[in-house]
């Protein structure tokens, strides 16, 4: 089922514009990336306006899913700013979105971007994939932290003994 | 040897110092500064180990992780400066070392300033003690910087407002007893919009709860910013409420110095 | 403003949530006088020092302090000192660290602060105790710490209040010795306020008494005891087969009521009037009974003490004299 909407969403990025459909299209650069969670990296769309006039009131949004179905994803967590008011984009021409995304689950994702008019127009257009390969990276175990743990308190006791000491020696 | 006036002219320390550095002395070398800090750390060890042994921590988790670190450090601190604050005048004046005080010519707003100074370094030393942790729990998450820098800048105001707070309280209360409970009253009160329920929250009476008591709004910007991974400044407006909070008990209390007598609620 | 005046006061009133404790105190107190300032618990004594030491604002009146207007009250904090009643130390501080922070108060550098400390706690003899923390002086040594405190910035006055309370007779006299040399070698005026009439009558120049918020007496020690109209007493022992023959020949006299000794048969109690000096009664007594061929084994004079004067004033003042 998951590849049957992928597969649909990957059609409507590549079709032409059809009589009676938008004019407008997007895509997404780059349609690979290997990363680590936590780190961030930059995603371009392009959003491209084929018709003969120009296009206004696009709003562009970004969207990430998991192939895994037992990763939760919540794409506010990727990227703070998902959705992009678009100014009017002239006939025959090209508007560029920059976005910045932070890897936050692991595993194989999908990233996309969404174009629709405030009016006018039911259509969506939909970019073509991202495809993410992210990798786990355990940095916090219970026997790392454990030094931390325990020294913390230790210097602290350490601190205490010696005003307590220090208080003895002046009775 | 120069006479009362002769030295009355910028001889020595400032007032409010002098009182700082006994006030620090008594609280970390002779009080319970030290002891109060080794129950935290204890706290905040026993609370990151049981975190970083959760098997299943994954880069969301380990976001949390760090808030949690740094909500109980915002929460204990504050708690610990209060608790300060709110004994430092009623409790000199139940042990009967006030009127000492009060029997020199520093200002009284001084006296204030330099008790003050050694409450807040009581979050002072919550902070530096929840760095340690902070740092080995978001390694890996590029977070640690804007945690500890955040967790700092709410922190120092909800602090700042808690202390002014506490020393009104400490300095118009009749007894060190009465201090410590509206102290500790108001403190919970201040906690208790957390315990709205979520549609309330984001009600728009919610939300303005939420903004105008210093506690949850701090709190909420410092999750946002940590968990949520915002700029500094998406959130800031959620910072005016500590704000205005530190800066209204900080001139409170200040004006309220004057008042400061052996009996409470007195005039001097 | 009287030239020479350490201490002056007109009308001064304070009352706590509508019970007066001070109802109209004048006062004048020439510089170098120790000043003994007495009266019964509840009298008015403390709050009458924390008035003219500006640690309470009074309700009504006008004072001045060292020759400062009672409206400068961080002038007067620089020109007195305060031992006060109640005092209380904090023990995790040494006595050279608690006088040195005060001292910095008084606007003292930190190596003069010390400095001073260190001297004060040779003059009130506690300098091999300085670097101890408090918590382990007794309370004859915490009381010298109170009055080196209280010497802290050289001041003009000085306000003793209770200085001797809960010592021992030897650490009584120790603070009144240092009370003695304080006045003395650092020409300061001194207010004693204490129960013991014993030692104002010892170590006081002036005496006030206070009752009820009123001063019922001021003058020098002779002066307050003579005025308050203390009856004078003597004691008389004879033998006791002798003893009703005494009776009759002292009431005879006319020099004063003459009671017996209860079950002392052999004493009697003469009652002096005030109109004539002791002196002069007693000798008329005693000449009286030799004459008489009565036997004198002792005759030893009572009141006319301080503390009669005392228990006069105050019985007075409360509408039982």
């Amino acid at each position: 089922m998951r590849a049957m909407i992928v597969a649909l969403v990957l059609a409507a990025g590549l079709a032409p514009a059809a009589a009676g459909t938008s004019p407008v299209s997007v895509r997404v650069d780059p349609t690979t990336v290997s990363t680590s969670i936590g780190q961030r990296f930059p995603l371009t769309s392009t959003v491209r306006n084929d018709g003969d006039w120009p296009v206004s009131g696009l709003v562009a949004h970004l969207n990430v899913l998991s192939l895994d179905p037992d990763v939760y994803v919540d794409p506010e967590d990727w990227s703070s700013q998902r959705t992009i008011y678009l100014d009017p984009v002239p006939a025959h021409a090209a508007t560029r979105l920059d976005w910045t995304v932070q890897a936050v689950n692991s595993g194989r994702l999908v990233i996309y971007v969404a174009v629709t008019a405030t009016q006018g127009t039911d259509a969506v257009a939909a970019s073509n994939t991202l495809r993410l390969a992210v990798a786990s990276q355990r940095t916090v175990e219970a026997g790392g932290i454990l030094p931390l743990a325990l020294a913390m308190p230790a210097a602290v006791l350490l601190l205490t003994g010696f005003a307590g000491y220090r208080r003895r020696r002046l009775r | 040897m120069a006479g009362v006036d002769e030295r009355s002219v910028g001889a020595g320390r400032r007032p409010w110092m002098v009182v700082a550095d006994r006030e620090l002395r008594d609280l970390w070398l002779a009080g319970r500064g030290l002891p109060l800090l080794l129950a935290y750390t204890v706290l905040l060890s026993v609370t990151s180990y049981l975190v970083a042994a959760n098997q299943a921590l994954n880069f969301l988790e380990q976001r949390e992780a760090v808030g949690l670190t740094l909500q109980l450090a915002v929460a204990v601190g504050a708690l610990l400066v209060l608790l300060g604050a709110a004994d430092s005048v009623s409790g000199e004046r139940e042990r009967g070392t006030l009127e000492s005080l009060l029997l020199s010519p520093a200002p009284r707003r001084a006296l204030l300033i330099g008790k003050a100074v050694a409450a807040l370094s009581l979050w002072a030393a919550a902070w530096i003690v929840s760095v340690p942790y902070v740092w080995y729990l978001g390694r890996g998450v590029d977070v640690v910087g804007s945690a500890a820098a955040s967790s700092l800048v709410v922190g120092s105001l909800l602090a700042l407002f808690l202390a002014g707070y506490g020393l009104v309280i400490s300095t118009i209360a009749s007894s060190n007893r009465v201090s410590l409970s509206v102290s500790l009253f108001v403190l919970l009160a201040l906690y208790a919009p957390t315990q709205m329920p979520t549609a309330m929250q984001h009600s728009w009476i919610g939300e303005l709860l939420l903004r105008l008591d210093p506690f949850t709004a701090g709190l909420r910007y410092l999750g946002r910013l940590v968990i949520n991974g915002h700029g500094p400044g998406q959130d800031a407006g959620w910072l005016i409420g500590p704000l205005v909070a530190a800066v209204v008990a900080a001139a409170v209390a200040l004006t309220v110095a004057g008042r400061l007598s052996l009996q409470g609620g007195d005039r001097a | 403003m009287a030239e020479g005046l350490a201490l002056q006061a007109k009308g001064l009133r304070k009352a706590y949530r509508g019970v007066v404790a001070v109802e109209s105190l004048d006062l004048e107190v020439e510089a170098g006088t120790v000043l003994g300032f007495l009266g019964p618990n509840g009298a008015g004594k403390t709050t009458v020092i924390r008035m003219l030491s500006t640690v309470l604002r009074p309700d009504a009146g006008w004072f001045t302090v060292a020759g400062v207007p009672g409206d400068q009250p961080i002038q007067i904090r620089r020109r007195v000192g305060v031992l006060p009643e109640s005092a209380g130390y904090p023990p995790g501080q040494t006595g050279e660290e608690w006088l040195a922070f005060h001292a910095e108060l008084f606007a003292r550098t930190r190596g003069d602060a010390r400095a001073t400390a260190r001297r004060l706690l040779a003059e009130v003899g506690l300098a091999e105790r300085g670097g101890s923390l408090i918590s382990g002086y007794s309370r004859g040594m915490r009381q010298r710490l109170g009055i080196a405190r209280a010497l802290v910035n050289d001041p003009q006055v000085v306000f003793l209040d209770e200085p001797t309370l809960g010592l021992d007779p030897s650490g009584q006299l120790q603070v009144l010795e240092l009370m003695g040399r304080v006045a003395g070698e650092h020409g300061v005026t001194v207010v004693l306020s204490t129960h013991l009439l014993a030692e104002v009558e010892q170590a006081c120049d002036r005496v006030l008494i206070l009752h009820r918020g009123r001063v019922v007496a001021q003058g020098t020690v002779a002066e307050v005891a003579q005025r308050a109209a203390a009856p004078r007493r003597a004691l008389v022992k004879v033998p006791p087969q002798v003893r009703v023959r005494a009776l009759e020949v002292l009431t005879a006299c006319e020099v004063g009521a003459v009671a017996g000794g209860g079950d002392r048969r052999g004493e009697l109690v003469l009652t002096m009037p005030t109109g004539v000096t002791p002196e002069d009664a007693a000798s008329l007594a005693l000449g009286r009974l030799l004459e008489a061929g009565v036997p004198v084994l002792g005759f030893a004079m009572e009141g006319g003490r301080l503390s009669d004067a005392f228990l006069a004033v105050t019985r007075t003042a409360d509408g039982r004299g």
